[in-house]
């Protein structure tokens, strides 16, 4: 099929199946996402720079109808994997059924500002359509989070923590519980799968940190069940700066919510500044935030949740963005760009806050 | 003062009339105040499952699915039976929000206001088969609810701006003799948000939703809080309770009935609504991890292995915890516990007429009478 017919010319890298998107399915999703009039008449789809780890995803650019009103000009679409393994993970992990429930029947009372839906496919043929952030600055991750779009973050979850703590909305079935068996079994042992990459760090990270994440690790599992510790609330539950994107006036819009969950509120405000925030922006001003933050929950009708209620958590929580880093070394095997900010900034911050010894 | 409703089975092979008398009969028990009939496209039984030596009907009828549009028979119920209250179920997906709520105030008018509407999130076995999208449920719910708020209350034409509706200048007319009441149907915590948040109530399974009298005083206590908080009148908000039995004076029947393949597979499938329920309870799952009836049993589309894998997998013990069982008294006993909480609505639902003998048809009709004036008695 040609784009003349309608198909799509497809960029190498893009999964058969959105390469293969029906225009008319297309068509006919964006015209019960807001756009009632729209007339597709052909599509393409480019890889994005970062491809989905446990999905596929694309952009696809779509051309109207002269006669008929236009539509977005591109949308981000994503679909399952479609491979044994990664459609293995997606089944036990539940990633796109849960996205697709987050911007299908939640989003829109999520106080975390998210891409507009588009299009609501199964996940097997037809894909999730959102918004494109083309035009939005892309947070870094590697690059580290400004301290102003760190406070900005601070202030968007603190207004989406209070708004649902200790809601009934947390125990809703598509929300992740993190002490789950599943979800925390496949956590701690990715943690101990990368541990013996650690030693590689010696020469960054004081010995005594290393040391204490090699005690630590076997007993990962305690580490998430303090960390799941109430108070509970909605957390986005994957937050690192590669996952937001903001408007030209500085809002943070979040991206990914496979993940979405419930546990203590500084499980998102931990792994978002310990995991994307250079460790001397973290020693100077990672206490400010967080005092931000509590204000915010102050202001946004929590009570009975003392500052030293926050920093203690906060500081049992960074061991979670650790967790990861550590993991993303395994899964990596080697040094360098994404794996030494994930690895080293929360290594430093949770050997600074001594956060090894709260479990 | 306790209200008793029984559900109707819809059924095209059956002739109306017999609907008819059976709505007669209730009313004229005088201890029957409603009955409910169900918007159902499919019913809960495997194709597989449907044969005269599992369910004695299946000899004179090919299907159980042949029901019948719950929004035309509820006016020819009426018409027979005055004075029963009228409840309908459906769901918040196959009907748009301006014909749902016309068809509300319509069936609200006819009966002198006592019309009520248990809307749910919907099944997939309503849903896939026949091209509603499966994903959309509660934002539907959402809309409609709120839809349903500006349509009683705003006395002109409104604007909404939901999830998936969109109104502009909207309006069913200024009419108000009667209005219906809207429940939410089902449980969970997004539900229940929109319930309490905009409608009038809701009805919640028992033991399949909330397993035990506790259970269900807590989520009580826990709704018209919230209901409350929401700046709305706790005291009115009514919550009724839906109660799975299997009524037969002989424990030879109920006994007989654990072993039945179809009682065994709606066990399984609806005993519990939330799966996590059956393990709390340390029973094993009868059906695949992730698996739940209302998104994944489709009647006409589930494979001969995992029916036969479910109906092996469901002891006894699933059976027995997912219905009350026993004779009238015996079941009245075991629901009033449920109804102390100050639930005032409740309505039996007995399966056992599926699979038993229709030669007891008329006596089952007469069991649920019993009954329900057992329940009366218990509670007043």
């Amino acid at each position: 099929m040609t784009v003349e017919e309608g198909g799509i010319a497809a960029g190498p890298q893009v999964s058969p199946r959105l390469q293969a998107l029906d225009r008319k399915w297309v068509e006919n999703e964006l015209r019960s996402h807001g756009y009632p009039d729209v007339e597709v008449a052909a599509l393409r789809s480019t890889p994005l720079a970062t491809p989905g780890a446990v999905g596929d995803i694309a952009r696809i650019h779509i051309e109207y109808g002269s006669a008929a009103p236009a539509g977005p000009a591109t949308v981000i679409a994503k679909i399952r994997g479609a491979d044994e393994q990664r459609a293995g993970m997606d089944a036990a992990m539940r990633l796109y059924e849960r996205e697709l429930w987050f911007y299908s029947e939640f989003a829109d009372q999520c106080r975390l500002a998210s891409p507009r839906c588009l299009g609501e496919g199964d996940g097997t043929t037809t894909p999730l359509l959102l918004q494109d952030l083309a035009d939005m600055r892309a947070g870094d991750q590697v690059a580290g989070m400004p301290v102003a779009d760190a406070g900005r973050i601070v202030d968007a979850l603190a207004a989406q923590h209070a708004a649902f703590w200790e809601s009934p909305l947390c125990d809703e079935p598509h929300v992740v519980q993190p002490t789950e068996p599943l979800i925390a079994g496949a956590v701690a042992q990715l943690v101990n799968s990368g541990v013996p990459a650690l030693r590689e760090y010696e020469d960054r990270a004081p010995a005594g940190a290393i040391d204490a994440v090699e005690r630590l690790a076997p007993r990962w599992m305690d580490v998430l069940h303090a960390c799941a510790e109430g108070p509970h609330t909605l957390l986005h539950n994957d937050l690192r700066l590669d996952n937001v994107f903001f408007t030209d006036d500085g809002t943070p819009v979040f991206v990914d919510w496979q993940m979405i969950g419930a546990s203590r509120g500084t499980q998102d405000v931990g792994n978002i500044l310990a995991g994307s925030m250079n460790i001397e922006d973290l020693r100077q001003h990672w206490e400010p935030l967080l005092r931000r933050y509590h204000d915010g929950l102050l202001a946004g009708g929590v009570r009975d949740y003392s500052f030293d209620d926050c920093v203690r958590h906060y500081r049992q929580t960074i061991l979670y963005p650790l967790g990861q880093g550590i993991a993303l070394v395994g899964a990596l095997a080697g040094r360098g760009g994404l794996a030494d900010a994930a690895l080293l900034r929360p290594l430093l911050h949770c050997h600074d806050l001594d956060a090894f010894t709260t479990i | 003062m306790l209200e008793t409703c029984v559900g109707v089975w819809t059924d095209r092979h059956f002739p109306i009339e017999a609907m008819a008398e059976q709505c007669k009969a209730l009313q004229d028990s005088g201890v029957v105040d409603g009955v409910l009939i169900p918007d159902q496209l499919a019913g809960f039984i495997p194709r597989q499952l449907w044969t005269p030596e599992n369910a004695p009907m299946a000899g004179a009828i090919a299907d159980p699915d042949s029901a019948m549009d719950a929004f035309m028979v509820a006016p020819y119920v009426h018409a027979a039976a005055p004075r029963l209250n009228l409840h309908l179920t459906t769901d918040s997906v196959r009907r748009g929000p301006a014909q749902l709520i016309q068809s509300m105030l319509t069936l609200a008018h006819m009966t002198g206001g006592r019309a009520n509407f248990q809307i749910g999130g919907g099944e997939a076995k309503q849903l896939r088969p026949f091209g509603y999208p499966t994903n959309q449920g509660m934002s539907r719910l959402k809309d409609l609810l709120q839809i349903y708020r500006a349509m009683l209350d705003d006395q002109g034409p409104f604007d909404f701006e939901g999830k998936r509706w969109s109104f502009s200048r909207a309006f069913l007319g200024g009419a108000r003799q009667h209005l219906p009441t809207v429940w939410g149907l089902g449980g969970g915590p997004q539900l229940t948000d929109y319930v309490t948040s905009w409608a009038d109530g809701i009805a919640i399974a028992v033991p399949n939703a909330l397993s035990s009298p506790r259970a269900v005083a807590d989520a009580v206590g826990e709704m018209r809080d919230q209901v409350e908080r929401k700046g709305r009148d706790p005291e009115s908000f009514r919550i009724g309770l839906w109660a799975t039995v299997l009524i037969h004076p002989d424990p030879a029947a109920i006994e007989s009935a654990c072993e039945n393949p179809v009682i065994k597979f709606v066990s399984a499938a609806t005993g519990r609504v939330d799966s996590r329920q059956w393990k709390d309870e340390g029973l094993q799952l009868p059906f695949p991890d992730g698996w739940a009836y209302f998104k994944d049993l489709l009647p006409y589309n589930t494979s001969d292995q995992l029916v036969r894998d479910i109906v092996a997998a469901t002891t006894e013990e699933h059976v027995r915890r997912a219905w009350m069982t026993g004779s009238p008294s015996e079941i009245a006993d075991q629901i009033t516990p449920y109804l102390e909480a100050g639930i005032d609505w409740v309505m039996p639902i007995d399966y056992l007429p599926v699979v038993g003998d229709p030669v007891e048809a008329p006596a089952s009709i007469g069991w649920m009478i019993e009954l329900c004036a057992a329940l009366k008695k218990a509670v007043g």
